[in-house]
């Protein structure tokens, strides 16, 4: 927004208008703000409950009126079919939404739980076991698997067909240039990451009973759990106090020289992107997934507990001098990928472009029909072969 | 793809028949038409609006930066247009109908 809307107003409507579906946000956001602001009385720093309130409404009713009919839903959610195109728009806000890959997987819980339940209502035990470890499979597939499920959606919803109008959401299949997370956004990631880890180990090392140990009988190791005593207590938070020492060392000599001697190549075929919600959403199902692991095998997790700790640790000051450094400038550090390869003193490797796809408004203006095959109409530019930029 | 003409919509349709207007000139110029009765709200004008677009009555026609606030215009298409003039006839002639039977029916009094 411009310097003529009131940055505490902007916010306030930003908050209004999170009702709307994002791509509309994107599209209109800026102009309704300034409607706003012109109708709001002098002065104003928020929008009126009254106000905000028809923006609610008139939200809610946009997204409904965009959404596919029940029916349709259903098959596009349960059984991946493809909607009408008339529906594209609603389905890109989908699929790069931040809910798209844990709405996918729950419907797979979802199944998957109906099918092991079913048993129980023939009187037999209920499978709680099964479900204990498909919550955090299903968090971890979420992570790893994310991205994949949601380049297949965008294939098989997005991609403009023959015969079909091009539409801004339209998507064509293409070499892109490689994503990568900007440095800024990594570091932040990463210390979230760090933090979360500290916390959980720091906890598992105060309130664990048990941890799983190792006892040597004759010629072999027999697996066990122990006690936690207040050495093995100790001797963890020592060593997380120790990743701490390590990690400031480093801060306050490497990181810094290391930043600075970073010699980046020329990365023609590599986009700089934001982790966005939809990376946040993995991140997330990455950190809660490990986190219901440990919950499942406290002793592991316990005797694991003080290294991950001291790891963590020894992360955050690093990251926090990382961060002052790409800040003040100095680096050629521009995506984390940049940031890990700086820090370990590798050198530099210039991205590959990748499979990916392309905005069919790149290829055919809005609103034309693709071809059909043979149709000399077809006389287009070759679809495909951008690489300075995502689909 | 017809649209069913609300008294709002028509009267935002209406406020872009001399000349394309950004959403804060619509909001003041239905005031201005409907004798200070309508006041649409933002939620409700960019509902009318996106429904008049798809519809194919209106369409953007360019926006420019004032004092930091984007504004983007509007203005009616020969298809906004032509709705437009078929509503205006319409409520035309049912207002000549309604004159016609009001002006043959006495006030009703209290007995």
């Amino acid at each position: 927004m411009g310097p003529g809307v009131d940055a505490a107003f902007a916010r306030s409507v930003g908050r209004w208008l999170r009702a709307y579906p994002r791509r509309w946000r994107a599209a209109r956001a800026d102009e309704i703000t300034a409607v706003l602001a012109d109708l709001a009385p002098p002065g104003a720093r928020r929008l009126d409950l009254r106000s905000g309130l028809g923006l609610l409404v008139a939200g809610w009713r946009t997204r409904w009126r965009e959404h596919p009919p029940p029916l349709a839903y259903l098959g596009y959610v349960a059984l991946e079919l493809r909607l009408d195109p008339r529906y594209r728009d609603w389905a890109r806000d989908d699929i790069e939404g931040p809910w798209f890959v844990v709405r996918r997987w729950g419907v797979a819980f979802a199944v998957v739980g109906a099918i092991a339940w079913l048993p129980v209502l023939g009187g037999d035990d209920p499978p709680l076991d099964l479900v204990r470890w498909w919550a955090p499979t299903m968090l971890l597939g979420i992570a790893i698997w994310g991205g994949h499920w949601r380049a297949r959606m965008v294939a098989r919803q997005l991609v403009v067909q023959p015969g079909e109008t091009v539409t801004r959401s339209g998507r064509i299949p293409g070499v892109v240039a490689r994503p990568r997370i900007g440095a800024r956004s990594w570091i932040a990631a990463a210390r979230v990451v760090a933090v979360t880890v500290l916390v959980l180990c720091v906890a598992l090392l105060v309130l664990a009973p048990n941890r799983t140990d190792a006892v040597r009988e004759g010629a072999g190791l027999q697996i066990t759990s122990a006690p936690m005593t207040a050495g093995a207590r100790s001797l963890g938070l020592g060593l997380a106090a120790l990743g701490a020492l390590v990690g400031l060392a480093l801060a306050r000599g490497a990181v810094g020289a290391r930043l600075r001697a970073w010699r980046p190549v020329a990365q023609p075929y590599r986009w700089v992107v934001p982790l966005g919600a939809a990376g946040r959403s993995r991140l997330a199902a990455a950190v809660g997934g490990g986190a219901l692991l440990a919950l499942w095998v406290p002793g592991f997790a316990a005797l694991l507990a003080g290294p991950v700790a001291a790891l963590a640790a020894a992360a955050l000051p690093v990251l926090a001098a990382t961060r002052r450094g790409v800040s003040e400038g100095g680096t050629g550090v521009v995506a984390g990928i940049d940031v890990v390869r700086a820090l370990r003193r590798q050198p530099d490797r210039a991205d590959t472009p990748v499979d990916g796809h392309l905005p069919a408004a790149d290829w055919l203006p809005v609103g034309t029909v693709v071809p059909l095959p043979g149709d000399p109409a077809a006389a287009a530019p070759t679809p495909g072969t951008a690489v300075d930029r995502r689909g | 793809m017809a649209m069913r003409l609300t008294e709002q919509a028509y009267l935002v349709l209406l406020a872009l028949a001399d000349e394309p207007r950004h959403g804060y000139g619509v909001v003041q110029e239905v005031r201005t038409l409907s004798g200070g009765t309508v006041r649409l709200g933002a939620g409700t004008l960019y509902g009318i609006l996106d429904r008049l677009v798809a519809a194919g009555y209106a369409e953007g026609s360019g926006e420019v930066v004032v004092d930091g606030r984007l504004r983007r215009y509007y203005r009616l298409t020969p298809e906004g247009h032509d709705a437009l003039t078929a509503e205006t006839a319409r409520l035309t002639a049912l207002a000549r109908r309604a004159d016609r039977l009001l002006g043959g029916v006495t006030r009703p009094g209290i007995a």
